[in-house]
């Protein structure tokens, strides 16, 4: 468990350290037309509009699929709280169906 | 490790002194609870605004309405949901799927950042520092600042 968080924190880093290369004017960045200061920065280095988008529409699909993720955790929580009577309505909360 | 989904409120059962054992649990287990609930609404509503940064991208003249995100938010929480319920029993497969294009992205995000595109000074990356919010001073924005910190890295390794 703490390799997994230290592998994490090692590959985030790295991550962090090359947008931070690529940054470019951080202002531009802020202002940012589309919203998102990482567009611009992912614009600016690949120079490509098509590039990007190919790029953004990734992170988008992996943002939903991120949902999915927490959904799943989240309802898991929400039972175990209420198998331990945490909740209120945790009998109809903990109850599994088949 | 004892197998438990109840996560944290369980450990903080387990190691706090025998008096404070319920309640801290319960507390915990409600923040972490709602915690997750909430983030539920949170990560849909950046998906949300993605997909609205991505339509600006590709067509500058389009612009939204606040009610816009909402909607794309509802329809992600709902598509989590979906998966979760009825297309539950794909869900293995589809988050080997997922597994497989997140490493092949995060290998592609490298490779094209490191090599294309104009390079900042180290003196920049390493030396520079901005509080262009208006926080008091420079320690009080970069704590204030880790909560957007926590969020890029959801975008980058999520």
């Amino acid at each position: 468990m703490v390799g997994a968080a230290a592998v994490n924190f090692s590959i985030s880093f790295l991550m962090l350290l090359t947008v931070l290369f690529r940054a470019g004017d951080i202002d531009a960045a802020l202002n940012s037309r589309t919203g998102q200061p990482y567009i611009e920065i992912l614009l600016n280095t690949t120079g490509s509009t098509a590039g990007t988008a190919v790029m953004v529409a990734y992170i988008t699909l992996s943002l939903m699929f991120c949902a999915v993720n927490i959904a799943t955790t989240g309802s898991r929580q929400l039972f175990s709280f209420a198998r331990d009577k945490g909740l209120p309505f945790s009998r109809f909360l903990s109850k599994v169906s088949t | 490790m004892a197998p438990t989904a109840g996560g944290q409120y369980h450990w903080i059962s387990e190691f706090s002194p025998r008096g404070a054992q319920k309640i801290l649990s319960y507390l915990v287990g409600w923040l972490t609870v709602f915690g997750w609930q909430v983030g539920l609404a949170s990560v849909s509503y950046a998906a949300a605004l993605q997909i609205e940064s991505f339509a600006i991208l590709v067509n500058p003249d389009i612009t939204f309405q606040g009610w816009h995100a909402t909607l794309f938010t509802i329809a992600i929480a709902l598509m989590a949901v979906v998966f979760n319920t009825i297309l539950v029993e794909k869900l293995p497969q589809l988050e080997f799927v997922v597994l497989i294009l997140h490493v092949a992205a995060y290998i592609a995000f490298e490779v094209v950042l490191l090599t294309m595109g104009p390079q900042s000074s180290p003196q920049e990356v390493f030396e520079q520092w901005t509080n262009e919010n208006g926080w008091p001073n420079l320690s009080t924005a970069v704590l204030v600042g880790e909560f957007e910190l926590r969020d890029i890295r959801h975008f980058a390794m999520s």
